[in-house]
């Protein structure tokens, strides 16, 4: 049991407001990566972390301490997540594929790439950006946080096998699309030599 | 790059792909992925580039890591936003109760109707039947003879061809039709009792203030509806006479034209169908006089039908002797109909014991019959005026009272049970019991009498002080 994570979600649910500042202090960052991870491409992501942290502060008194706070948070951002995108598919994201299809990505066409970690992650979240947001959700939660096949179906609200099939296609795209990028290649070849 | 040819990369390949659906590993498998990994170095990017994503800490975010200043200014924005949604959702949801409340208000206050309107119509529907109240001489139905019966159905044509008849609808109307006249009784149309007069004389009581069916009676030249009143409708070949004692009627011509006419006017009607005559009031006090005594009899009675009834009556008597004796007897076991029929045979022959007796037999016999209630009723009036005994008037009055309280015959059980107490010289509850009669049927018959006696007791009460 995670007493100690136990007590804060309690007191948030109260109303706490301190409490609730130290929650978000403490989980706003991995929010962030997740709804950056997991947006694609789209410029909302920021507000989708905030969606996504205000869910987390609402559900608090659901939190019964028999996982870590972080992973508890990381599920209900990820349905969080996935829900907006839903919802959004329904209105944009032809026009956004159909369009974003000729687009260069300007890190790749321009950066002379300084090959830091937090340049490979940038460079990781606009790749996925041109994933399907089906297959983006099952790597960024298995590779990403380490959700388990069976975590990632039951969030997503999908079959195991169908999550299965996503991760190893999306893989398989994911890897095709970082040996095309000069970013990523330089990593490569770094590794290689 | 992978080496797709390497048969040690395939099998560590699938062996990742194990590992990523969750499948245990045999250690054989982990010291394989172990050394492999080691050395092969396209297997080991493919490695390394899926550990970009994985997130351990605040320093392995792909975006630019916020400071503690720039987390407290987003936690503010985050409570101000989760606060108005709060309220919002508060909002919504109160909106929303609002809104089925409504809708259940509004759902109930329908079905209310509704039921209120389907029992309006059972109601209706139920008010099929007629009571007959009296009947004498030859009144048909087809070929059927109506005074061996209790009750008239609805769409029944009825000929008065000797004596009369009288019968009445849920307490609500009493209809009187005289000798030769023919009347239909029709259904309810408009929410109205429709009755043609085909011919002859009809005079119709309808009670005041009481749920009842309203009446419409269509001659073949005009329509009358009535308003809570006391009148009449006389067919004859040439004209219709309409005569209202009390209360008004509407007259509806063949032009359309409707026509009030209250108490005290009385006009005819020609063929064209339109009103061209009044009688002065004064000449109708004697059709209004005739209607506040006893109603039947007298109306009869002062028609040229009289001398007709008086001969219905011999034959009647007669008619006792064939059959009355059997069932006195006991030899058959009579219905409560047959019983009533035997008591008013007896009371039309003045043998006033024996009406006694057989109407006694029905309160006894059939006491929770229709005829036992008429039975009650008719005691108290023989024992109240044919043998000047108030006190056992009085008996029979006050138990029809007790266990009739709404029945059809009150108004009736109540003014002998006033009469049985001015008898026995009980002036106080006679008193009390003309108000209390009065309160409760304001245009009864009988409260003009009722109103004159508790004005007489008054004067006299005044002159004992």
């Amino acid at each position: 049991m995670h007493e100690s994570d136990l007590e804060l979600t309690r007191q948030v649910a109260q109303g706490n407001k301190k409490a609730s500042e130290e929650m978000v202090g403490r989980l706003f960052e991995l929010v962030r990566s997740a709804c950056r991870y997991s947006a694609g491409n789209s410029n909302d992501w920021e507000d989708m972390a905030q969606i996504a942290m205000m869910e987390i502060l609402k559900s608090a008194g659901s939190y019964k301490g028999e996982s870590p706070l972080e992973k508890w948070a990381g599920t209900i951002t990820m349905r969080t997540i996935w829900r907006k995108i839903r919802k959004k598919q329904r209105y944009i994201s032809i026009l956004q594929v159909v369009f974003r299809s000729h687009d260069e990505d300007p890190v790749s066409q321009s950066l002379e790439v300084d090959v830091d970690g937090q340049t490979l992650r940038s460079r990781m979240s606009v790749l996925l950006g041109k994933i399907s947001p089906e297959q983006r959700m099952a790597l960024v939660m298995k590779f990403g946080f380490g959700y388990s096949v069976r975590e990632i179906s039951e969030t997503l609200l999908t079959s195991e096998n169908t999550i299965k099939d996503r991760l190893k296609r999306g893989k398989e795209k994911l890897k095709r699309l970082a040996l095309n990028d000069k970013v990523l290649k330089e990593f490569v070849e770094k590794i290689e030599k | 790059m992978k080496n797709t040819n390497n048969k040690i990369c395939l099998k560590v390949e699938e062996i990742l792909l194990k590992k990523y659906n969750d499948q245990k590993l045999n250690p054989d498998e982990i010291e394989l992925l172990q050394n492999h990994l080691k050395d092969c170095k396209s297997c080991q990017w493919e490695e390394k580039l899926f550990d970009i994503l994985r997130y351990k800490s605040e320093s392995d975010s792909p975006n630019y890591t916020l400071s503690g200043e720039e987390k407290r200014k987003v936690f503010e924005k985050i409570w101000e936003r989760l606060n108005k949604n709060i309220a919002e959702s508060n909002l919504k949801k109160s909106r929303k109760f609002a809104l089925i409340a409504a809708a259940a208000v509004i759902l109930i206050s329908l079905s209310t109707l509704a039921l209120i309107w389907l029992m309006k119509q059972k109601n209706y529907e139920s008010k099929r039947t007629f009571n007959i109240i009296s009947c004498v001489g030859e009144v048909l139905t087809g070929n059927e003879n109506l005074c061996e019966k209790n009750q008239i159905g609805e769409n029944s044509n009825i000929s008065v061809n000797k004596g009369f008849l009288s019968f009445s609808e849920n307490n609500g109307y009493t209809i009187y039709v005289l000798e030769d006249s023919s009347i239909s009784i029709g259904s309810i149309k408009d929410k109205r009792r429709s009755i043609v007069v085909e011919k002859g004389y009809i005079v119709f009581r309808v009670a005041k203030g009481k749920e009842r069916i309203p009446l419409i009676v269509e001659t073949k030249l005009v329509r009358v509806m009535d308003t809570s009143t006391l009148f009449s409708v006389e067919v004859l070949p040439a004209q219709i006479i309409v005569r209202v004692s009390e209360g008004e009627v509407i007259v509806i011509e063949t032009n359309g034209q409707k026509r009030n006419f209250s108490s005290g006017e009385r006009f005819s009607i020609i063929q064209s169908g339109k009103v061209v005559d009044y009688m002065p009031p004064e000449e109708i006090r004697r059709d209004t006089n005739i209607a506040n005594g006893k109603i039947e009899k007298q109306i009869a009675k002062t028609t040229e039908t009289a001398s007709i009834v008086e001969k219905t009556e011999e034959q009647a008597e007669s008619k006792f002797v064939e059959h009355g004796e059997d069932l006195v007897a006991g030899k058959k076991q009579p219905s409560p109909s047959q019983l009533l029929k035997l008591a008013r045979d007896f009371k039309a022959n003045e043998k006033w014991d024996e009406a006694l007796k057989t109407y006694e037999k029905i309160v006894r016999t059939y006491p929770s019959s229709e005829e036992s209630k008429v039975a009650l009723v008719s005691i108290g009036e023989i024992f109240l005026e044919r043998k000047s005994d108030p006190e056992n008037a009085e008996k029979y009055f006050s138990k029809y009272m007790k266990l009739h309280p709404s029945g059809n015959l009150l108004e009736e059980a109540w003014y002998g049970m006033i009469r049985s107490y001015r008898k026995s010289g009980k002036t106080g509850i006679e008193a009390s019991e003309i108000r209390k009669f009065i309160k409760r049927f304001p245009s009864s018959i009988y409260t003009k009498g009722l109103e004159k006696r508790l004005h007489e007791i008054e004067e006299e009460n005044d002159e004992k002080r």
